[in-house]
């Protein structure tokens, strides 16, 4: 049965040339370079950059880095509010929450962070490795396009320096002087450069940076999330406060006051109120927005887990608790002036370990009024959400203490949904701006400038005005009922509360003619935190002012030991946490160590 | 196919007629029986009478009839024209034909290492996928199957050959598809495993990590039609749950933990350091049950808990369980499986085809979830002209999945099982509305029985076409030309309902979501092969393959999400009636390969058997400098049994082989376009809000990706040395491999230091990594009792080693995997991928003056708590210093047993896997055992803890119960024995006699009841020591699903 006869072998040769004639085909074609030449998709290369409008996708691209947040690249340990490091690692506030959730803040708060703890390296990587980056990569670009207009290269550089400066300054505050000196055309090399660096060289990297958008940014800007000369300006002085250079801060703090163009609002909550994002007083905000294009991932996600947690308000997840140190320094004296020496001998009447459902009347002591803007007490009206109902409302008392999450960054009940985010977890992520910059911080820089000089007049008018704005509005609502079961919720049975009344004593008041430079630092000082409470600053506050001359100086060790050992009286979280030197700054972190071995020191102690 | 092609072509030389016909065991006509003569290519198949005619040569000495699932015979010829056989049906299935890449061999010209799976031996499973079905069934491979309904398995041939993707190549019908493939197992007529290089090669740069070819069933020429219908129903359980404290026992739990944390329960100055409370079981000197959780702590009779108050969800009220609520009763349920499958083959003189349908319903044992997937397939042949046969194959299959299916994570309904405590109700007092963790003190667990309520409209819906068509043409004798152009083509849809969980503490979606994935995937190629077969001079066979294919591979995909709907309906909440965030997404890429490839096997005398195989392969994966890669192997084979000094051990021995063969092959496994550096858009990475708007941001651009000009694949080298033997009248069977790979270039991420920027790191081809392993297989059947009895017995044994040999010019390199802050494993140079990685553990401390003497870890070095080794001598405990490998998930060895027993019409089929020596790090203990958040607790919490009242501290297993973090750092205390051994299936089959069917007029009645999973013999203490989870993570417990209990009815009709 051969298949093949003589009759068919005609046949067989027509066939064999087609056969043939398709494999050629499918190997030249196939074979052809296109078929194998794949270009990305939905991705570019750098050379689509060269112009105006590419310049400035990647300057948007940059700008996004200022959050403090890139989920999931980086998680809560970056967040620019310095939730951590600023307020946690002060006597500002608790990790909050409970014990086990997000175990490596514990060591932050006990001062026991090791070199492989993920959220110093969240910082790291934010702002070394995606901000500065980003930033070099920008003015590269800007260096690389042609026919480029002079007041466009003159805009995007310095809005590119300004945000390199913040990068560089936010690492600087966590790390210190042992963050490396990456300039844009060192961008390949960047693993190379140590962090071993001579005095003073961070801070004139960073500042100059800042001085020359200060030189070349315009006073103000259409689109309220750019710099103008201003913010670079109070950047630049916030940097030298850093290191008491005052002379150098003093005069961008005076240039800044003599623009005109800021001023106090009305009111001390304004500056945490969404309605009143990037107003009269910003010199420059973060900003938020939610419900945007996509989900709302271009919110403070940073601060994604500091929101009240369970029962009536429900969100996540109950971290970044104000301290009961922090509540006690809000106690004023019959003259509404502080209790410097013996605010914290004993603590403003707290609910610890009390029910909700059983009766605890709040403290009547004579209290700032800014108390009530900064965390959530018992029985105090929390915004529109109802009576704070103590224990109930918060997450695991025993752990994260009486007080609810900040309130400084919340929203209003009425505004859930459409001002906060409808999507995720995280359901507290809301459009409030973080004021990163306000006037209020140039005040007061400026009044700590004229503390130490001995322009006692000076400190004394700019405290003033910051304590006579804080006097003009208090949380309204006198609660009559002691006892807060869930039916009370949100506001109790008719008469409940009399919101013609405020909720709380409060009283401030002015100082009188300082006695001297000491007295008025400490008033500068005081005022500071209490103005800033809980927003991040106090342990970068406190670091600077512990290398103050005696007299002015403020022993962190001691003032931080002493708040730890204040706290037995609350709650036993700080119990045998000690601080010392060596937590002052975060530890390098470790996995970049590994990577670039000989090249990153760790910093001192660790 | 393929080879009857060939048989049929070698008659030209006939000089005698040869006529006979062939039987079965009962007597009746097998048509499509293959006849040759013996050592030749001289052959012919019987007709659908089962007759055939056959010219032979004058001097042909022996016939031989074969066919697959009977017993070769062997007839001599004599002087006989008339040679009529029977041939029993084979216990063992032996196959004839193997199928190999581009081609078929007959099983004894096989040089590599090559193993099959028959259709029978799929049978012994019920698992939905083809490659659950293969586990245990042949050696050198390791199957883990998922659990969950219609879950795919993760399947590793000779060990891990990469830190990248390791999963073989599958090919179905000559069509390369992905993993999860869902073709019906019913469908599968055969699959071969490609394990070495040697067999893989020919698959080029994809061949690295094994292929696995997939040959679904055809219709025989001349076959009388058979259709075949079965079924089967059943009921599938899960078997475990943890054992967790109830209501009463939990709030012991809390005041022993509080005491271990040094208060005094009792105390009653709220201000005291001593002073303890818990918003639900008071503050007493022990712990008082509430009657109500919300309101906190309520009693029967107060005021807050009157029904009238309830307002959903502005005020709820949650009764306590003071029973306590079994999580795991009440997300599990009895789940019904059920299957239909119909099939039609048969064949005309020309024509062959080959019809199924199949109705795969599949419940899963987790309330609302379940698995549906519908197959058709149909597979024709033609013989058009007596040169030219062409032939299609096409499978279409639909799924349907629904529920919450997630697996092995924190967050699925099984774990939350264990996260939520047992005072909690499954709804609050309005019996509609779900209760849970939103009463204070409840931690911050999900309601598990919402989760799955919440999901059970979640669906995804995947239909998925996968076929080719071909032509062969016979140009010459021994001469064909293929060409084959196949397809597969997928489209997915999935929608999940993101709805509101007000009961939760941190509740989510509170105004409802919905999002949509779709994607879209289409690879074509087209194959084009010339095959050669010759005899010379009757001992050469001489086989060559030449050709080329050309693969390209198109995906798309487009996501949406909307927000805020204004009924929380399935029917309502669609794409256009969610009011804001209206997301869309998408990504797209592609890729192509063009190779061409050749190989040349060599059979002299039916003793020595040579292979070489070389493809050359051009991806669009790589640069255009490392754009096509060249992949050779050689394999040889020694036909002892056939040399004539060997004649002495004809009596016993029937065959032994000996296999040797080397060979190189690649994997090209990573992301496309790793060659470029790119820039994105990002709407959250790389977007800002500089307007200030409150809702809007504009997007910019971020670096993406690093390029690496120079990526190339990863190369395989295997060596592999085997023998095969066949014993006592081929009763028992003998295989086994040893076998080496080496993968050099190993693609690696490069750890970049984020200085550099983190635009993702490029690939480079850096790596190295070896295995090293043992396969054997056995088996033994006989007959007893006059052959009344048949039993036999099939032992696979696998065994690897995988070292890493190198990630990068870094010998300090690592990779971990981390679980919440805490890191579990950890591969690295010179070690498995991965290994367990973490503090060493010395016993509990039991008084002060051992803890005083102990390394210390910082504060936490106390009684009751751990005493850690101090590895480095610095006289303290450090995870920078004092970790160290403790435990490896890989097992020494896998290995599975059939035994199948018949006797008269009844059989009985059991199915024994199990692995040794592999280690699991139970991630669950950390939350149950030592109370990481405030969730559920096991019993050893409470009874077998250090400082337990119900406890001896000399010997207690868990430390204090104090939520210390350092307790729960990785150590050795979490490492658990995984070795486990389990009877898989268990099946007993009944056929009804002949005689019964005549009557009525069936070919074939079978009745089966099988039940899996009868029992399992392990020390671990987790659900299922049988864990999928693979790379990084492999042997991380996390809360997976464990394998249920099936019950099932089956029938098979044969009309």
């Amino acid at each position: 049965m051969n298949i093949i006869n003589l009759k068919q072998k005609n046949d067989m040769k027509k066939l064999s040339i087609i056969v043939a004639t398709c494999l050629l085909t499918a190997i030249s074609y196939s074979c052809a370079d296109s078929f194998l030449d794949k270009k990305p998709l939905g991705s570019t290369s750098e050379d689509v950059f060269y112009n105006e409008k590419g310049i400035n996708a990647l300057l948007t691209g940059t700008y996004g880095m200022v959050k403090g947040s890139a989920l999931w690249t980086v998680s809560w340990g970056a967040s620019i509010q310095n939730w951590t490091y600023g307020s946690v690692a002060s006597d500002d506030a608790y990790k909050g929450s409970e014990k086990t959730d997000q175990i490596p803040v514990n060591e932050i708060e006990r001062w026991e962070v090791s070199t492989t703890n993920g959220y110093p390296a969240d910082k790291w990587r934010l702002n070394l490795g995606m901000g500065v980056n980003r930033a070099n990569i920008t003015l590269n670009v800007i260096a690389k396009t042609k026919d480029l207009a002079a007041d466009k290269v003159k805009e995007f550089t310095a809005e590119t320096r300004f945000l390199r400066g913040l990068f560089n300054f936010e690492a600087w505050l966590v790390f210190g002087d042992k963050i490396p000196i990456i300039p844009e055309d060192k961008i390949d090399v960047a693993s190379t450069i140590t962090n071993v660096n001579a005095p003073g060289a961070v801070v004139k990297w960073i500042t100059d940076d800042l001085k020359f958008a200060a030189d070349n940014l315009p006073e103000t800007q259409a689109e309220p999330g750019r710099p103008t000369k201003y913010a670079a300006m109070a950047l630049a002085a916030r940097a030298y406060l850093q290191v008491l250079d005052y002379a150098s801060a003093k005069p961008l703090l005076d240039a800044i006051i003599a623009s005109d163009k800021y001023s106090l609002m009305p009111n001390y909550f304004d500056n945490y109120r969404i309605v009143e994002n990037n107003n009269a007083e910003s010199i420059f905000e973060i900003q938020s927005a939610v419900n945007d294009i996509d989900e709302s991932l271009n919110g403070e996600m940073g601060i994604g887990l500091n929101w009240p947690h369970g029962s009536d308000i429900g969100m996540c997840c109950g971290f970044h608790q104000p301290s009961q140190n922090l509540a006690n320094a809000f106690k004023v004296d019959a003259n509404g002036l502080p209790l410097f020496d013996t605010f914290n001998n004993t603590d403003l009447k707290n609910d610890q370990g009390i029910a909700s459902e059983a009766t605890f009347v709040p403290a009547d002591d004579l209290l700032d009024p800014r108390i009530d803007w900064t965390m959530g007490r018992r029985g105090i009206p929390y915004l529109d959400w109802g009576i704070m109902r103590g224990r109930d409302w918060i997450r695991y008392q025993p752990f994260g203490g009486p007080y609810m999450p900040v309130l400084k960054p919340f929203f209003y009940k009425s505004q859930r949904n459409t001002l906060s985010t409808t999507t995720g977890w995280q359901t507290g992520i809301n459009a409030n701006n973080y004021r990163y910059i306000r006037y209020a911080h140039v005040l007061l820089w400026r009044a700590e400038v004229a503390a130490s000089e001995g322009d006692l007049a000076k400190a004394q008018t700019l405290v003033n005005e910051i304590r006579t704005r804080a006097g003009n509005e208090m949380v309204m609502g006198k609660v009559k009922i002691f006892a807060l079961p869930p039916t009370v919720y949100p506001w109790g049975p008719d008469g409940s509360v009399d919101f013609t009344q405020p909720a709380a004593n409060y009283k401030i008041g002015t100082y009188a003619a300082f006695a001297d430079k000491n007295a008025a630092m400490r008033a500068v000082q005081w005022e500071t935190r209490l103005e800033f409470a809980t927003e991040g600053m106090r342990f970068f506050d406190l670091r600077r002012w512990d290398k103050l001359p005696a007299g002015q100086r403020v022993d962190m060790a001691a003032t931080l030991n002493a708040y730890a050992a204040g706290d037995l009286r609350t709650r036993d979280v700080m119990q045998g946490a000690t601080f010392d030197e060596k937590d002052k700054y975060q530890p390098i972190p470790q996995t970049q160590r590994d990577l670039q071995p000989g090249i990153l020191e760790q910093n001192t102690g660790y | 196919m393929v080879l009857l092609m060939v048989l049929t072509t070698g008659m030209a030389f006939a000089q005698k007629t040869l006529t006979g016909k062939v039987s079965d065991e009962s007597g009746s006509m097998i048509p499509g029986v293959t006849v040759i003569v013996k050592g030749t290519t001289t052959g012919t198949v019987t007709d659908i009478d089962g007759k055939y005619t056959l010219s032979v040569p004058a001097n042909a000495q022996v016939l031989s009839f074969s066919f697959v699932g009977m017993v070769s015979v062997d007839m001599p010829i004599g002087e006989n024209t008339v040679i009529n056989v029977s041939m029993k049906s084979e216990t063992i299935g032996v196959e004839e034909v193997v199928v190999v890449g581009y081609g078929t061999r007959l099983k004894e010209q096989l040089t590599g290492s090559v193993s099959t799976v028959s259709d029978k031996q799929l049978k012994t499973s019920s698992a939905p996928s083809v490659v659950s079905r293969m586990q245990g069934q042949i050696s050198g491979v390791t199957v883990t199957s998922a659990n969950r309904p219609g879950a795919d398995a993760t399947i590793r041939i000779h060990g891990i050959g990469t830190i990248n993707d390791p999963n073989p190549l599958y090919v179905i019908d000559g069509v390369p598809v992905g993993p999860g493939n869902n073709i019906n197992p019913n469908d599968v007529e055969s699959i071969s495993v490609l394990k070495d290089a040697s067999s893989a090669a020919i698959y080029g740069s994809r061949g690295a990590n094994g292929v696995i070819l997939i040959t679904t069933k055809h219709g025989r020429q001349n076959q009388e039609p058979t259709i075949t219908f079965t079924m089967r129903t059943g009921l599938s359980q899960a078997v475990n749950q943890y054992d967790m404290l109830n209501t009463t026992q939990y709030g012991e739990a809390l005041w022993l933990q509080a005491k271990n944390l040094g208060k005094v329960p009792g105390t009653t100055d709220p201000k005291s350091l001593l002073y303890y409370s818990h918003p639900q079981y008071g503050a007493g000197a022990t712990p008082k049950t509430p009657d109500y959780i919300l309101p906190a702590g309520t009693m029967e009779g107060a005021s807050s808990v009157d029904p009238k108050l309830y307002n959903f969800p502005g005020y709820v009220i949650f009764k306590a369980n003071k029973q306590g609520t079994n999580w795991y009763d009440e997300i599990y349920r009895t789940g019904v499986v059920q299957e239909y499958d119909l099939s039609v083959s048969g064949g005309g003189a020309k024509s062959t085809y080959a019809l199924s349908a199949n109705y795969l319903d599949e419940q899963g044992f987790l309330k609302y979830t379940g698995f549906k997937r519908y197959n058709f397939r149909v597979n024709a042949e033609s013989q058009f002209a007596k040169w030219l046969k062409v032939g299609q194959s096409i499978q279409a299959i639909y799924i349907n999945e629904n529920g919450n299916l997630d697996n092995n994570g924190e967050g699925t309904p099984i774990s939350f099982a264990y996260r939520m405590q047992p005072i909690i109700p499954v709804f609050d007092i309005n019996g509609v509305n779900f209760a849970g963790s939103k009463a204070p003190g409840m931690g911050n667990a999900t309601n598990p029985v919402a989760q799955l309520y919440r999901a059970k409209d979640n669906n995804g819906k995947y239909f998925r076409a996968i076929g080719n068509i071909f032509g062969e043409a016979t140009l010459y004798k021994g001469l064909t030309f293929k060409s084959l152009f196949g397809y597969n083509v997928g489209q997915w849809n999935a929608k999940n309902y993101n709805l509101p969980s007000f009961e939760s503490s941190e509740p989510s979606n509170l105004s409802g979501g919905l999002s949509v994935n779709s994607n879209f995937s289409i690879l074509w190629n087209w194959a084009n092969t010339i095959n050669y077969t010759t005899t010379i001079k009757e001992i050469h066979k001489l086989n060559i393959v030449v050709g080329t294919e050309a693969i390209e591979n198109n995906y798309r995909e487009l996501n949406a999400s909307r927000s805020q709907y204004f009924a929380l309906t399935p029917d309502y909440m669609q794409l256009n009636s969610g009011e804001i965030n209206k997301d869309n997404n998408g990504y797209s890429n592609s890729n192509s390969l063009f190779s061409q490839f050749g190989r040349v096997n060599y059979d002299l005398m039916g003793k020595y058997f040579m292979e070489g195989t070389v493809r050359r392969d051009g991806s669009s994966k790589f640069g255009a400098s490392n754009r096509y890669g060249i992949f050779p192997a050689g394999s040889a084979a020694w036909e002892i049994t056939n040399e004539s000094f060997m004649a002495g051990t004809k009596s016993w021995l029937d065959n032994l082989k000996i296999r040797a063969g080397w060979g190189m092959s690649g994997n090209d496994r990573i992301d496309d376009y790793q060659m470029y550096s790119t820039y994105a858009t990002n709407n959250y990475m790389a977007a800002y809000n500089l307007t200030g708007s409150n809702t809007s941001a504009i997007a910019g651009f971020q670096p993406e990706t690093k390029g690496n000009p120079d990526v190339k694949w990863e190369t395989t080298k295997t060596v592999n040395v085997g023998v095969n033997a066949a014993m006592l009248d081929r009763k028992l069977t003998f295989a086994v491999d040893v076998w080496q790979r080496n993968t050099s270039d190993m693609l690696y991420r490069l750890s970049v230091p984020e200085v550099m920027g983190l635009a993702t790191p490029p690939y480079v081809n850096i790596g190295e990594m070896k295995n090293t392993g043992v396969d054997v297989e056995l088996g033994y059947h006989n007959t007893l009792m006059a052959g009344k009895f048949t039993y036999a017995l099939n032992l696979t044994w696998s065994h690897y080693k995988n070292e890493v040999v190198k990630l990068s010019n870094n010998t300090d390199e690592v990779m971990g995997y981390e679980e919440r802050q805490v890191q579990y494993t950890r591969a690295t140079t010179g070690k498995a991928f991965p290994q367990f990685y973490g503090l060493v553990v010395d016993g509990i401390i039991q008084n002060a003056a051992e803890a005083t003497a102990a390394p210390q870890f910082e504060d936490y070095t106390t009684p009751g708590h751990f005493k850690y080794r101090d590895l480095n001598g610095d006289g303290k405990i450090s995870l920078d210093k004092d970790r160290t490998y403790i435990g490896d998930p890989h097992p020494k060895f896998t290995g599975g047993l059939n035994i199948d027993l018949g006797y008269s019409n009844f059989d009985l089929n059991m199915f024994f896997y199990g692995s040794y020596g592999n280690d699991i790090i139970n991630y669950v203990d950390r939350w149950i055992d030592y109370g990481m958040f405030n969730g559920g607790l096991s019993k050893d919490a409470l009874y077998n803890s250090w400082g337990s009242p119900y406890a001896n501290n000399a010997t207690a297993k868990l430390p204090m119960l104090d939520q210390a973090s350092r307790s729960q750092e990785a150590s050795t205390a979490f490492i658990q024995d995984g070795s486990f051994l389990r009877l898989k299936t268990t099946r007993l089959g009944y056929t009804i006699p002949k005689n019964v069917l005549d009557r009525v007029k069936l070919k074939n009645v079978r009745l089966y009841l099988q039940v899996t999973n009868l029992f399992t013999l392990t020390r671990y203490k987790g659900l299922d020591p049988e864990l999928d989870s693979s790379g990084m993570s492999m042997g991380v417990d996390r809360g997976a699903w464990p394998t249920p209990r099936q019950i099932t009815f089956g029938l098979t009709l044969g009309l």
